[in-house]
């Protein structure tokens, strides 16, 4: 397998993972790790901007309302990646985020995050037809303000994250060493409780499965497909189960790789939340991202 | 290059066919009045007419009114507060411009301007008065565009 091939093939990791937490358009979310790290790098960097907008609110019942908030939601996400062994590796993304709405903005930074996967199972180079295995964990610690603690809920333009420390566990799977590629993966989201107001917040458990297809047309670029459900159990409050409180989200995105040079990608995604599907408690919006990985 | 630009294209147009038969748009507005609605512990009703909205990002107001059981008119309502709460998502709105005022000449009811709903959805308006000299707060559904 050629060096290209095994940089398209780890990309693809990458997008087997690009979710994004759900909860209202107005109540900040949480981005994925983004950077993955191929068996031969040892260091990498990310640089990613993204703008969100179309925002609508969907409620229990699957009908659209008002999203609130922000109009408009510009992203600057930072990732950093070190590779301890060919199998294991570990990121950390720091996102900037900018909320604007009628001319009026707000900055701030966003909720780090930590990312680390393990190959289980190394693709072979003699069988195409063996999937690598992925195993990963991740955390993300809520440090800005959400819709709980807004100081602007007029506005919402100071809300920029969920409120929420979250902690994931998750698998991957992908078969990428031909032409036509496919994959999938399962992550299991748990929210940390937390208080705000004297009122004990406890996010139900989230799932997250992603299933991926793609067509490599050269070593330089790649064409890839997927769908994301979301899932979120229902909230609890001061520990009395809130009615109607369950989370569902269906999305999907595309993405086009262009490798520059054996050591630098640049990926251009668009990506529709709530595209299709009963989603509930969630948000409807879009998304087009462009980020420039270059690894050392 | 053209074939990856043709991709995403047609991507693009399906997402969209997808999505636009999937959700519909909230009823058009809450009732515009809301039958009695018991307190919890069942010591008077409430009444909520909207007189403008409700409606997301903007100022609504609505006329409230409070009776017993037997929907006869009460003796006294002091502490009169208008909670929007979104139940769903676990958090409330901007209650910086709200301001409730008797209704001069009938017992009972109140104006509430500046209600402000933080994005649309379904609300669960939490309304808690003292009436006849007792506490109690009675829960109103009420969707929002």
């Amino acid at each position: 397998m050629s060096l290209f091939s095994r940089r398209w093939l780890l990309c693809l990791w990458g997008l087997l993972t690009a979710g994004q937490a759900l909860a209202c358009a107005s109540c900040g979310s949480g981005g994925d790790d983004p950077l993955i790290l191929y068996p031969n790098e040892v260091d990498k960097i990310y640089v990613g901007v993204a703008r969100t907008t179309a925002l609508k609110n969907i409620d229990a019942s699957g009908h659209y309302s008002t999203a609130g908030g922000p109009t408009t939601k510009d992203t600057l996400s930072l990732a950093y990646g070190h590779a301890f062994t060919p199998r294991a590796f570990m990121t950390g993304t720091l996102p900037l985020l900018r909320n604007s709405r009628q001319g009026a903005s707000k900055s701030s930074s966003g909720d780090p995050s930590l990312a680390a996967r393990y190959t289980a199972i190394m693709a072979s180079m003699v069988d195409p037809w063996t999937p690598q295995l992925q195993l990963l964990v991740g955390y993300k610690q809520s440090l800005t303000r959400s819709i709980h603690d807004s100081a602007d809920l007029r506005t919402g333009l100071d809300v920029f994250g969920s409120g929420f420390s979250e902690a994931k566990v998750g698998v991957d799977i992908w078969l990428g060493q031909n032409a036509v590629l496919a994959g999938g993966a399962i992550s299991l989201v748990k929210a940390m409780a937390r208080s705000f107001d004297g009122v004990r917040y406890e996010p139900g458990f989230a799932s997250r499965a992603t299933a991926t297809a793609g067509y490599l047309y050269s070593s330089e670029w790649r064409t890839t497909f997927g769908v994301n459900r979301e899932q979120r159990a229902t909230l609890k409050s001061d520990g009395a189960a809130q009615p109607n409180s369950a989370q569902l989200n269906y999305s999907v995105f595309i993405t086009q790789d262009w490798m520059l040079s054996p050591l630098a990608d640049v990926r251009l995604s668009l990506a529709r939340r709530a595209a299709f599907g009963a989603n509930q408690n969630t948000a409807r919006s879009d998304a087009v991202t462009i980020a420039y990985m270059r690894s050392y | 290059m053209m074939r990856h630009l043709f991709a995403l294209a047609l991507a693009l147009i399906v997402t969209q066919a997808c999505s636009s038969h999937t959700q519909a748009d909230a009823p058009a507005a809450g009732p515009v009045r809301t039958d009695g609605v018991a307190s919890k512990n069942r010591t008077f009703l409430t009444k909520l007419a909207w007189t403008t909205g409700p409606v997301a990002m903007a100022s609504a107001a609505a006329r409230l009114s409070f009776t017993d059981l037997n929907d006869a008119e009460v003796k006294s309502v002091d502490g009169v507060a208008f909670y929007p709460w979104m139940t769903s998502m676990g958090h409330g709105t901007s209650m910086q411009d709200q301001k409730i005022t008797p209704v001069a000449g009938a017992l009972g009811s109140f104006t509430v301007d500046g209600i402000y709903f933080v994005m649309g959805g379904v609300w669960d308006i939490r309304v808690t008065a003292t009436v006849n000299g007792t506490a109690d707060t009675a829960t109103i559904a009420v969707s929002v565009p």
